[in-house]
Protein backbone atom coordinates (compact mmCIF):
# COMPACT_ATOMS: atom_id res chain seq x y z
CA UNK A 1 0.00 0.00 0.00
CA UNK A 2 3.26 1.87 0.85
CA UNK A 3 4.46 1.46 -2.53
CA UNK A 4 1.20 2.15 -4.05
CA UNK A 5 0.56 5.67 -2.75
CA UNK A 6 4.62 6.42 -3.31
CA UNK A 7 3.74 5.66 -6.81
CA UNK A 8 1.11 7.76 -7.09
CA UNK A 9 3.04 10.65 -5.56
CA UNK A 10 6.19 9.96 -7.88
CA UNK A 11 3.94 10.05 -10.86
CA UNK A 12 2.22 13.52 -9.97
CA UNK A 13 5.56 14.80 -9.68
CA UNK A 14 6.96 13.07 -13.02
CA UNK A 15 3.47 15.37 -14.60
CA UNK A 16 5.10 18.43 -12.67
CA UNK A 17 8.62 17.80 -13.99
CA UNK A 18 6.96 17.02 -17.58
CA UNK A 19 5.55 20.53 -17.53
CA UNK A 20 9.26 22.06 -16.98
CA UNK A 21 8.38 23.52 -13.08
CA UNK A 22 10.86 21.81 -10.61
CA UNK A 23 8.40 20.46 -8.68
CA UNK A 24 8.96 22.54 -5.67
CA UNK A 25 8.30 25.47 -7.49
CA UNK A 26 5.28 24.32 -8.54
CA UNK A 27 4.33 23.26 -5.06
CA UNK A 28 4.39 26.98 -4.08
CA UNK A 29 2.37 27.98 -6.86
CA UNK A 30 -0.09 25.51 -6.88
CA UNK A 31 -0.16 26.31 -3.11
CA UNK A 32 -0.70 30.19 -3.89
CA UNK A 33 -3.20 29.49 -6.41
CA UNK A 34 -5.15 27.25 -3.73
CA UNK A 35 -5.24 29.97 -1.22
CA UNK A 36 -6.26 32.48 -3.50
CA UNK A 37 -9.08 30.64 -5.13
CA UNK A 38 -10.27 29.97 -1.60
CA UNK A 39 -10.48 33.33 -0.38
CA UNK A 40 -12.13 34.38 -3.35
CA UNK A 41 -14.70 32.06 -2.66
CA UNK A 42 -15.07 32.57 1.18
CA UNK A 43 -14.97 36.39 0.22
CA UNK A 44 -17.26 36.73 -2.69
CA UNK A 45 -20.10 34.19 -0.75
CA UNK A 46 -22.32 34.99 2.27
CA UNK A 47 -20.44 33.60 5.03
CA UNK A 48 -23.15 31.56 6.13
CA UNK A 49 -22.95 29.32 2.97
CA UNK A 50 -19.59 29.34 1.57
CA UNK A 51 -17.95 26.60 4.33
CA UNK A 52 -20.55 24.29 2.56
CA UNK A 53 -19.99 25.21 -0.92
CA UNK A 54 -16.26 25.12 -0.14
CA UNK A 55 -16.67 21.61 1.27
CA UNK A 56 -19.06 20.78 -1.82
CA UNK A 57 -16.41 21.92 -4.12
CA UNK A 58 -13.58 19.87 -2.11
CA UNK A 59 -15.46 16.71 -2.68
CA UNK A 60 -16.57 17.31 -6.08
CA UNK A 61 -12.97 17.09 -7.07
CA UNK A 62 -12.78 13.72 -5.25
CA UNK A 63 -15.01 11.90 -7.80
CA UNK A 64 -12.11 11.40 -10.34
CA UNK A 65 -10.97 8.80 -7.81
CA UNK A 66 -13.83 7.04 -7.61
CA UNK A 67 -13.73 5.87 -11.60
CA UNK A 68 -14.80 2.43 -12.09
CA UNK A 69 -11.66 1.51 -14.18
CA UNK A 70 -9.60 3.30 -11.86
CA UNK A 71 -11.20 0.85 -9.09
CA UNK A 72 -11.12 -2.36 -11.03
CA UNK A 73 -7.50 -1.62 -11.19
CA UNK A 74 -6.62 -1.38 -7.74
CA UNK A 75 -9.35 -4.33 -6.89
CA UNK A 76 -6.71 -6.47 -9.49
CA UNK A 77 -4.12 -4.91 -6.88
CA UNK A 78 -5.22 -5.00 -3.42
CA UNK A 79 -7.43 -7.49 -1.34
CA UNK A 80 -10.93 -6.04 -0.35
CA UNK A 81 -9.47 -4.74 2.70
CA UNK A 82 -6.51 -2.79 1.65
CA UNK A 83 -8.29 -1.82 -1.52
CA UNK A 84 -10.79 0.50 0.99
CA UNK A 85 -7.85 1.23 2.97
CA UNK A 86 -6.02 2.86 0.40
CA UNK A 87 -9.55 4.82 -1.64
CA UNK A 88 -10.10 5.83 2.14
CA UNK A 89 -6.75 6.96 2.61
CA UNK A 90 -6.00 8.62 -0.85
CA UNK A 91 -9.46 10.73 -0.58
CA UNK A 92 -8.83 12.00 2.68
CA UNK A 93 -5.68 12.94 1.90
CA UNK A 94 -6.91 14.88 -1.32
CA UNK A 95 -9.05 16.55 0.98
CA UNK A 96 -6.69 17.83 3.59
CA UNK A 97 -6.28 21.29 1.77
CA UNK A 98 -9.57 22.07 2.07
CA UNK A 99 -10.10 20.93 5.68
CA UNK A 100 -7.54 22.96 6.36
CA UNK A 101 -8.65 26.20 4.96
CA UNK A 102 -11.92 25.09 6.66
CA UNK A 103 -10.26 24.86 9.91
CA UNK A 104 -8.66 28.52 9.22
CA UNK A 105 -12.30 29.87 8.64
CA UNK A 106 -13.47 28.58 12.10
CA UNK A 107 -15.69 26.41 10.27
CA UNK A 108 -14.76 23.01 12.42
CA UNK A 109 -18.16 21.15 12.02
CA UNK A 110 -17.97 21.44 8.22
CA UNK A 111 -14.46 20.34 8.06
CA UNK A 112 -15.66 17.07 10.25
CA UNK A 113 -18.30 16.16 7.52
CA UNK A 114 -16.16 16.65 4.56
CA UNK A 115 -13.20 14.21 6.38
CA UNK A 116 -16.41 11.95 6.63
CA UNK A 117 -17.39 12.77 3.21
CA UNK A 118 -14.38 11.47 2.00
CA UNK A 119 -13.90 8.58 3.97
CA UNK A 120 -17.48 7.37 2.97
CA UNK A 121 -16.89 8.50 -0.85
CA UNK A 122 -13.83 6.33 -0.79
CA UNK A 123 -15.34 3.05 0.00
CA UNK A 124 -18.43 3.53 -2.55
CA UNK A 125 -17.33 2.78 -6.32
CA UNK A 126 -19.17 4.62 -9.31
CA UNK A 127 -19.58 1.46 -11.47
CA UNK A 128 -23.49 2.30 -12.56
CA UNK A 129 -23.46 0.15 -15.97
CA UNK A 130 -26.63 0.54 -17.92
CA UNK A 131 -27.95 0.07 -21.63
CA UNK A 132 -29.45 3.10 -21.20
CA UNK A 133 -27.52 6.91 -21.59
CA UNK A 134 -28.45 9.80 -19.99
CA UNK A 135 -30.13 12.31 -22.24
CA UNK A 136 -28.83 15.75 -22.82
CA UNK A 137 -29.72 19.02 -24.39
CA UNK A 138 -26.83 19.05 -26.88
CA UNK A 139 -27.28 15.99 -29.05
CA UNK A 140 -26.85 18.28 -32.28
CA UNK A 141 -23.42 19.64 -31.31
CA UNK A 142 -21.93 16.39 -29.28
CA UNK A 143 -18.60 16.31 -27.45
CA UNK A 144 -17.50 18.26 -24.17
CA UNK A 145 -21.18 19.12 -23.08
CA UNK A 146 -22.43 15.85 -23.60
CA UNK A 147 -19.76 14.09 -21.61
CA UNK A 148 -19.36 16.57 -19.36
CA UNK A 149 -23.22 17.16 -18.53
CA UNK A 150 -23.69 13.30 -17.94
CA UNK A 151 -21.01 13.35 -14.97
CA UNK A 152 -22.07 16.01 -13.69
CA UNK A 153 -25.90 16.85 -14.08
CA UNK A 154 -26.24 16.51 -10.76
CA UNK A 155 -23.72 19.61 -9.52
CA UNK A 156 -26.19 21.42 -11.88
CA UNK A 157 -29.26 20.44 -10.82
CA UNK A 158 -28.42 21.35 -6.94
CA UNK A 159 -26.87 24.59 -7.98
CA UNK A 160 -30.42 25.56 -9.78
CA UNK A 161 -31.92 24.29 -6.52
CA UNK A 162 -29.36 26.68 -4.68
CA UNK A 163 -30.45 29.55 -6.91
CA UNK A 164 -34.07 28.81 -6.43
CA UNK A 165 -33.36 29.32 -2.69
CA UNK A 166 -31.37 32.55 -3.02
CA UNK A 167 -33.98 33.91 -5.19
CA UNK A 168 -36.82 33.42 -2.67
CA UNK A 169 -35.03 34.58 0.47
CA UNK A 170 -34.03 37.31 -1.73
CA UNK A 171 -29.65 36.67 -1.67
CA UNK A 172 -28.18 38.57 -4.43
CA UNK A 173 -24.34 37.23 -3.51
CA UNK A 174 -25.56 33.47 -3.25
CA UNK A 175 -27.76 33.83 -6.68
CA UNK A 176 -25.19 35.12 -8.93
CA UNK A 177 -22.83 32.56 -7.84
CA UNK A 178 -24.75 29.82 -9.19
CA UNK A 179 -24.23 30.55 -12.64
CA UNK A 180 -20.48 31.02 -11.92
CA UNK A 181 -20.03 27.87 -10.65
CA UNK A 182 -21.79 26.35 -13.93
CA UNK A 183 -19.55 28.17 -15.90
CA UNK A 184 -16.96 26.89 -13.63
CA UNK A 185 -18.15 23.63 -13.80
CA UNK A 186 -18.32 23.71 -17.98
CA UNK A 187 -14.51 24.93 -18.02
CA UNK A 188 -13.52 21.46 -16.42
CA UNK A 189 -15.41 19.90 -19.27
CA UNK A 190 -12.37 21.12 -21.64
CA UNK A 191 -10.10 19.57 -19.47
CA UNK A 192 -10.50 15.82 -21.74
CA UNK A 193 -8.90 15.62 -24.44
CA UNK A 194 -9.54 14.02 -27.60
CA UNK A 195 -8.01 11.61 -29.73
CA UNK A 196 -6.06 13.73 -32.83
CA UNK A 197 -8.12 11.72 -34.90
CA UNK A 198 -11.37 13.87 -34.27
CA UNK A 199 -9.37 17.13 -34.52
CA UNK A 200 -7.81 15.67 -37.79
CA UNK A 201 -11.50 14.47 -39.39
CA UNK A 202 -12.30 18.41 -39.54
CA UNK A 203 -12.37 20.02 -43.08
CA UNK A 204 -11.13 23.36 -42.59
CA UNK A 205 -8.61 26.11 -41.33
CA UNK A 206 -7.31 26.10 -37.24
CA UNK A 207 -9.40 29.63 -37.40
CA UNK A 208 -12.36 27.69 -38.60
CA UNK A 209 -11.63 25.14 -36.28
CA UNK A 210 -11.26 27.60 -33.20
CA UNK A 211 -14.41 29.67 -34.11
CA UNK A 212 -17.07 26.39 -34.50
CA UNK A 213 -15.83 25.01 -31.06
CA UNK A 214 -16.26 28.32 -29.77
CA UNK A 215 -19.96 28.94 -31.37
CA UNK A 216 -20.28 25.11 -29.74
CA UNK A 217 -19.74 26.36 -26.26
CA UNK A 218 -21.47 29.54 -26.76
CA UNK A 219 -24.44 27.93 -27.57
CA UNK A 220 -24.17 25.40 -25.43
CA UNK A 221 -23.44 27.23 -22.49
CA UNK A 222 -26.16 29.13 -23.11
CA UNK A 223 -28.56 26.28 -22.73
CA UNK A 224 -27.37 25.89 -19.09
CA UNK A 225 -26.92 29.14 -18.33
CA UNK A 226 -29.86 31.30 -20.00
CA UNK A 227 -32.83 30.60 -17.85
CA UNK A 228 -30.80 31.18 -14.60
CA UNK A 229 -30.01 34.69 -15.78
CA UNK A 230 -33.26 35.50 -17.19
CA UNK A 231 -34.40 34.50 -13.46
CA UNK A 232 -32.26 36.97 -11.84
CA UNK A 233 -32.53 40.12 -14.21
CA UNK A 234 -36.15 39.54 -13.47
CA UNK A 235 -35.60 39.27 -9.62
CA UNK A 236 -33.05 41.69 -9.26
CA UNK A 237 -33.92 44.34 -11.82
CA UNK A 238 -31.37 46.76 -10.34
CA UNK A 239 -28.49 44.53 -10.87
CA UNK A 240 -29.01 43.78 -13.95
CA UNK A 241 -25.39 45.46 -15.44
CA UNK A 242 -23.38 43.11 -12.94
CA UNK A 243 -25.30 40.03 -13.85
CA UNK A 244 -24.84 40.38 -17.71
CA UNK A 245 -21.15 41.80 -16.42
CA UNK A 246 -20.26 38.65 -14.76
CA UNK A 247 -21.89 36.20 -17.66
CA UNK A 248 -19.07 37.76 -19.96
CA UNK A 249 -16.24 37.11 -17.90
CA UNK A 250 -18.02 33.77 -17.34
CA UNK A 251 -18.16 33.26 -21.34
CA UNK A 252 -14.17 34.75 -21.73
CA UNK A 253 -13.45 32.33 -18.90
CA UNK A 254 -14.85 28.92 -20.88
CA UNK A 255 -13.04 30.45 -24.38
CA UNK A 256 -9.87 30.29 -22.33
CA UNK A 257 -10.55 26.60 -21.06
CA UNK A 258 -11.66 26.01 -24.51
CA UNK A 259 -8.54 27.57 -26.17
CA UNK A 260 -6.28 26.22 -23.62
CA UNK A 261 -6.86 22.50 -24.34
CA UNK A 262 -5.58 23.45 -28.04
CA UNK A 263 -2.98 25.53 -27.10
CA UNK A 264 -1.43 22.31 -25.12
CA UNK A 265 -3.02 20.31 -28.24
CA UNK A 266 -2.79 17.23 -28.77
CA UNK A 267 -0.79 16.95 -25.08
CA UNK A 268 -3.17 17.59 -21.97
CA UNK A 269 -3.42 20.75 -20.70
CA UNK A 270 -0.27 20.97 -17.91
CA UNK A 271 0.95 22.81 -15.01
CA UNK A 272 1.47 26.08 -16.93
CA UNK A 273 -1.45 26.25 -18.95
CA UNK A 274 -3.33 25.30 -15.53
CA UNK A 275 -1.72 28.40 -13.49
CA UNK A 276 -2.50 30.78 -16.72
CA UNK A 277 -5.92 29.44 -16.86
CA UNK A 278 -6.06 29.78 -12.60
CA UNK A 279 -4.78 33.17 -12.68
CA UNK A 280 -7.31 34.25 -15.39
CA UNK A 281 -10.20 32.59 -13.14
CA UNK A 282 -8.53 34.78 -10.43
CA UNK A 283 -7.95 38.05 -12.19
CA UNK A 284 -10.93 37.79 -15.12
CA UNK A 285 -9.93 41.54 -16.33
CA UNK A 286 -6.55 39.09 -17.39
CA UNK A 287 -8.68 37.58 -19.84
CA UNK A 288 -9.18 40.20 -22.21
CA UNK A 289 -4.95 39.86 -23.22
CA UNK A 290 -4.90 35.68 -22.45
CA UNK A 291 -7.51 35.10 -24.44
CA UNK A 292 -5.93 36.33 -27.69
CA UNK A 293 -3.16 34.85 -26.72
CA UNK A 294 -4.35 31.33 -26.30
CA UNK A 295 -6.15 31.84 -29.34
CA UNK A 296 -2.83 32.39 -31.37
CA UNK A 297 -1.13 29.66 -29.58
CA UNK A 298 -3.77 27.44 -30.40
CA UNK A 299 -3.86 27.70 -34.21
CA UNK A 300 -0.49 27.27 -34.00
CA UNK A 301 -0.62 23.85 -32.78
CA UNK A 302 -3.86 22.76 -34.88
CA UNK A 303 -1.51 23.83 -38.08
CA UNK A 304 0.15 20.46 -37.79
CA UNK A 305 -2.59 18.03 -37.17
CA UNK A 306 -5.12 19.97 -39.58
CA UNK A 307 -2.49 19.92 -42.10
CA UNK A 308 -2.80 23.18 -42.68
CA UNK A 309 -0.18 24.75 -44.82
CA UNK A 310 -0.35 28.41 -44.08
CA UNK B 1 -6.13 9.39 -57.18
CA UNK B 2 -3.11 9.72 -55.06
CA UNK B 3 0.14 9.68 -56.09
CA UNK B 4 3.17 9.08 -53.48
CA UNK B 5 6.39 9.60 -54.36
CA UNK B 6 9.83 8.91 -52.73
CA UNK B 7 7.86 8.55 -49.03
CA UNK B 8 9.90 8.14 -46.11
CA UNK B 9 9.75 8.10 -42.36
CA UNK B 10 12.11 7.97 -39.40
CA UNK B 11 11.38 7.47 -36.26
CA UNK B 12 14.37 9.07 -34.53
CA UNK B 13 17.01 6.52 -36.08
CA UNK B 14 14.44 3.76 -37.13
CA UNK B 15 13.61 4.23 -40.52
CA UNK B 16 10.17 2.59 -40.52
CA UNK B 17 9.04 3.45 -44.10
CA UNK B 18 11.92 3.60 -47.28
CA UNK B 19 11.71 5.54 -50.62
CA UNK B 20 8.12 4.63 -50.68
CA UNK B 21 6.16 5.62 -54.45
CA UNK B 22 3.20 4.04 -56.03
CA UNK B 23 -0.42 5.14 -57.15
CA UNK B 24 -3.27 4.53 -56.25
CA UNK B 25 -6.42 4.94 -59.26
CA UNK B 26 -9.78 5.91 -58.51
CA UNK B 27 -12.24 3.12 -58.74
CA UNK B 28 -9.81 0.77 -57.59
CA UNK B 29 -9.39 -1.66 -53.98
CA UNK B 30 -5.52 -2.01 -52.85
CA UNK B 31 -4.69 -4.16 -50.43
CA UNK B 32 -1.77 -3.23 -48.31
CA UNK B 33 -0.03 -6.61 -46.34
CA UNK B 34 3.18 -7.18 -44.39
CA UNK B 35 4.31 -8.98 -40.95
CA UNK B 36 3.40 -6.74 -37.78
CA UNK B 37 5.49 -3.82 -37.33
CA UNK B 38 6.48 -3.98 -41.06
CA UNK B 39 5.05 0.30 -41.81
CA UNK B 40 1.23 -0.63 -43.05
CA UNK B 41 -0.29 1.51 -40.51
CA UNK B 42 2.38 4.01 -40.51
CA UNK B 43 2.13 4.36 -44.14
CA UNK B 44 -1.68 5.02 -43.78
CA UNK B 45 -1.32 7.55 -41.00
CA UNK B 46 1.45 9.82 -43.57
CA UNK B 47 -1.42 9.17 -46.32
CA UNK B 48 -3.72 11.08 -43.72
CA UNK B 49 -1.26 13.54 -42.46
CA UNK B 50 -1.66 12.20 -39.01
CA UNK B 51 1.76 11.70 -38.91
CA UNK B 52 4.98 14.12 -40.73
CA UNK B 53 7.10 12.23 -43.62
CA UNK B 54 9.45 13.29 -46.58
CA UNK B 55 8.51 13.17 -49.85
CA UNK B 56 5.17 14.07 -51.42
CA UNK B 57 1.64 13.10 -51.27
CA UNK B 58 -0.83 14.39 -54.04
CA UNK B 59 -4.26 13.84 -54.94
CA UNK B 60 -6.80 14.62 -57.46
CA UNK B 61 -9.07 15.58 -53.93
CA UNK B 62 -7.66 18.92 -52.46
CA UNK B 63 -6.80 18.61 -49.43
CA UNK B 64 -6.75 15.01 -49.31
CA UNK B 65 -7.58 14.94 -45.57
CA UNK B 66 -11.08 16.24 -46.30
CA UNK B 67 -12.11 13.58 -48.43
CA UNK B 68 -10.36 10.76 -46.90
CA UNK B 69 -12.10 8.11 -44.83
CA UNK B 70 -9.75 6.75 -42.21
CA UNK B 71 -10.79 3.63 -40.12
CA UNK B 72 -7.98 2.81 -38.07
CA UNK B 73 -7.01 -0.94 -36.25
CA UNK B 74 -8.40 -0.06 -32.86
CA UNK B 75 -10.67 3.39 -33.25
CA UNK B 76 -10.71 5.87 -29.97
CA UNK B 77 -13.80 6.42 -28.66
CA UNK B 78 -15.04 8.69 -25.79
CA UNK B 79 -16.48 7.90 -22.83
CA UNK B 80 -20.20 8.50 -22.09
CA UNK B 81 -20.83 9.38 -25.64
CA UNK B 82 -23.50 7.40 -27.03
CA UNK B 83 -22.70 5.65 -30.73
CA UNK B 84 -25.43 8.15 -32.62
CA UNK B 85 -23.63 11.21 -30.87
CA UNK B 86 -20.35 9.66 -32.63
CA UNK B 87 -21.96 9.50 -35.60
CA UNK B 88 -23.33 12.99 -35.67
CA UNK B 89 -19.99 14.29 -34.32
CA UNK B 90 -18.22 12.72 -37.36
CA UNK B 91 -20.73 14.03 -39.63
CA UNK B 92 -20.70 17.55 -38.47
CA UNK B 93 -16.40 18.06 -38.64
CA UNK B 94 -17.21 17.49 -41.93
CA UNK B 95 -20.25 19.57 -42.32
CA UNK B 96 -22.79 16.94 -43.40
CA UNK B 97 -26.33 16.36 -42.56
CA UNK B 98 -27.21 13.49 -41.85
CA UNK B 99 -31.58 13.06 -41.05
CA UNK B 100 -31.98 9.65 -39.90
CA UNK B 101 -29.00 7.82 -38.33
CA UNK B 102 -31.49 4.60 -37.83
CA UNK B 103 -32.43 4.24 -41.21
CA UNK B 104 -27.95 4.09 -42.26
CA UNK B 105 -27.70 2.34 -39.22
CA UNK B 106 -26.87 -1.03 -41.56
CA UNK B 107 -25.35 -2.98 -38.34
CA UNK B 108 -28.16 -2.43 -36.15
CA UNK B 109 -26.08 -0.98 -33.15
CA UNK B 110 -27.31 0.13 -30.30
CA UNK B 111 -26.69 3.71 -31.25
CA UNK B 112 -28.58 5.17 -27.96
CA UNK B 113 -25.57 3.20 -25.97
CA UNK B 114 -22.13 4.46 -25.14
CA UNK B 115 -20.26 3.82 -28.07
CA UNK B 116 -17.00 2.74 -25.57
CA UNK B 117 -18.49 0.09 -23.86
CA UNK B 118 -19.68 -1.60 -27.32
CA UNK B 119 -17.90 -4.60 -28.36
CA UNK B 120 -14.51 -4.24 -30.74
CA UNK B 121 -16.08 -5.66 -33.52
CA UNK B 122 -18.98 -3.41 -32.49
CA UNK B 123 -16.82 -0.51 -32.41
CA UNK B 124 -15.45 -0.92 -35.67
CA UNK B 125 -18.88 -1.24 -37.56
CA UNK B 126 -19.75 2.42 -36.22
CA UNK B 127 -16.44 4.00 -37.17
CA UNK B 128 -16.80 2.56 -40.61
CA UNK B 129 -20.30 3.46 -40.71
CA UNK B 130 -19.31 6.87 -39.57
CA UNK B 131 -16.52 7.07 -42.85
CA UNK B 132 -19.79 6.06 -44.89
CA UNK B 133 -21.49 8.78 -43.56
CA UNK B 134 -19.13 11.28 -44.67
CA UNK B 135 -19.15 10.25 -48.02
CA UNK B 136 -15.65 10.19 -48.66
CA UNK B 137 -13.99 9.85 -51.76
CA UNK B 138 -11.09 7.61 -50.81
CA UNK B 139 -11.04 5.25 -47.81
CA UNK B 140 -8.09 3.42 -45.66
CA UNK B 141 -9.18 0.94 -43.62
CA UNK B 142 -7.04 -0.39 -41.30
CA UNK B 143 -7.58 -4.43 -40.52
CA UNK B 144 -11.61 -3.78 -41.04
CA UNK B 145 -12.44 -7.45 -40.63
CA UNK B 146 -10.67 -7.38 -36.79
CA UNK B 147 -12.97 -8.57 -34.37
CA UNK B 148 -15.85 -8.75 -36.27
CA UNK B 149 -18.25 -11.41 -36.80
CA UNK B 150 -19.23 -13.28 -39.95
CA UNK B 151 -22.66 -11.76 -40.84
CA UNK B 152 -20.97 -7.64 -40.48
CA UNK B 153 -17.88 -9.27 -42.69
CA UNK B 154 -19.93 -10.58 -45.62
CA UNK B 155 -21.51 -6.51 -45.17
CA UNK B 156 -17.96 -5.57 -45.61
CA UNK B 157 -16.61 -6.90 -48.46
CA UNK B 158 -20.21 -5.89 -50.18
CA UNK B 159 -19.66 -2.20 -48.81
CA UNK B 160 -16.15 -2.43 -51.00
CA UNK B 161 -17.53 -3.23 -53.97
CA UNK B 162 -20.21 -0.96 -53.62
CA UNK B 163 -17.61 1.91 -53.41
CA UNK B 164 -15.68 0.43 -55.65
CA UNK B 165 -18.53 0.82 -58.60
CA UNK B 166 -19.07 4.25 -57.16
CA UNK B 167 -14.92 5.13 -58.08
CA UNK B 168 -13.63 5.54 -55.17
CA UNK B 169 -9.86 4.49 -53.82
CA UNK B 170 -10.09 2.25 -51.73
CA UNK B 171 -6.60 1.25 -49.46
CA UNK B 172 -7.36 -2.40 -47.04
CA UNK B 173 -4.63 -4.11 -44.70
CA UNK B 174 -5.47 -7.50 -43.66
CA UNK B 175 -3.93 -10.04 -41.74
CA UNK B 176 -7.06 -12.09 -43.33
CA UNK B 177 -5.51 -13.30 -46.77
CA UNK B 178 -9.02 -14.60 -48.10
CA UNK B 179 -10.43 -11.04 -47.34
CA UNK B 180 -7.76 -9.25 -49.34
CA UNK B 181 -8.61 -11.45 -51.79
CA UNK B 182 -12.22 -11.09 -52.05
CA UNK B 183 -12.16 -7.73 -52.42
CA UNK B 184 -8.67 -6.24 -53.71
CA UNK B 185 -7.60 -5.59 -57.33
CA UNK B 186 -3.79 -5.38 -56.51
CA UNK B 187 -1.78 -5.99 -53.42
CA UNK B 188 1.40 -4.86 -52.44
CA UNK B 189 3.96 -6.74 -49.90
CA UNK B 190 5.36 -4.48 -47.59
CA UNK B 191 8.42 -5.34 -46.03
CA UNK B 192 10.38 -3.43 -43.19
CA UNK B 193 9.32 -0.28 -45.11
CA UNK B 194 9.86 -1.13 -48.87
CA UNK B 195 7.68 -2.59 -50.79
CA UNK B 196 9.03 -5.93 -52.06
CA UNK B 197 6.00 -7.48 -54.46
CA UNK B 198 2.94 -6.00 -56.11
CA UNK B 199 0.46 -8.63 -57.72
CA UNK B 200 -2.28 -8.39 -59.47
CA UNK B 201 -5.81 -10.53 -58.46
CA UNK B 202 -4.55 -13.69 -60.91
CA UNK B 203 -1.21 -13.76 -58.83
CA UNK B 204 -3.18 -13.41 -55.49
CA UNK B 205 -2.79 -17.40 -55.02
CA UNK B 206 0.68 -17.45 -55.86
CA UNK B 207 1.24 -14.57 -53.33
CA UNK B 208 -1.01 -16.75 -51.07
CA UNK B 209 1.57 -19.75 -51.48
CA UNK B 210 4.73 -17.85 -51.11
CA UNK B 211 3.59 -16.02 -48.45
CA UNK B 212 2.86 -19.32 -46.36
CA UNK B 213 5.98 -21.13 -47.50
CA UNK B 214 7.98 -18.19 -46.48
CA UNK B 215 6.46 -17.52 -43.10
CA UNK B 216 5.32 -21.04 -42.05
CA UNK B 217 8.37 -22.76 -43.56
CA UNK B 218 9.16 -25.76 -41.01
CA UNK B 219 8.47 -23.65 -37.80
CA UNK B 220 5.65 -25.36 -36.12
CA UNK B 221 7.36 -28.75 -37.12
CA UNK B 222 9.94 -27.29 -34.44
CA UNK B 223 7.44 -27.64 -31.57
CA UNK B 224 7.39 -31.02 -31.86
CA UNK B 225 3.86 -30.77 -30.48
CA UNK B 226 2.29 -34.14 -28.97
Amino acid sequence: MNYYLSLQLEIFHRHLSESGIPPFLAYILLGLLFVGLSVVIFTSLDSAYAPYVYALLGLSLLSPLSNAKRNDFLKSCFSGQDRLKVRVLENVLCSLPFVGFLLYQGAFVVALLLVVGAAALGSFQLNIKSNHSIPTPFGKRPFEFTIGFRKTFYFIALLYFVAFMAIVVGNFKLAIFTPMMIYFICLIYYNEVEDAFFVWNFAGSPQQFLWSKMKEALINVSILCVPLIVALCVCFPSKILIILGFQFFGVLALMSALLTKYAAFPKKPNVPEGLLLTICILAPPSLLVVVPFLYYRATKKLKSVLNDPN
Amino acid sequence: MILIENLSKTYGSNRVLNNLSIAFDQGKVYGIVGENGAGKTTFFKCIAGLHGYEGTIESNYAPLKEHLGFLQTDPYFLSKMTGREYLQLLCNVRKKKVSNFDEKNIFNLPLNRYAADYSTGMKKKLALTALLLQENGCFILDEPFNGVDIQSNMIITELIHKLKSLDKTILISSHIFSTLSNTCDEIYLLKQGSFVRHVYKEDFEDLEKEMMDRTVGDSIEKLQLK
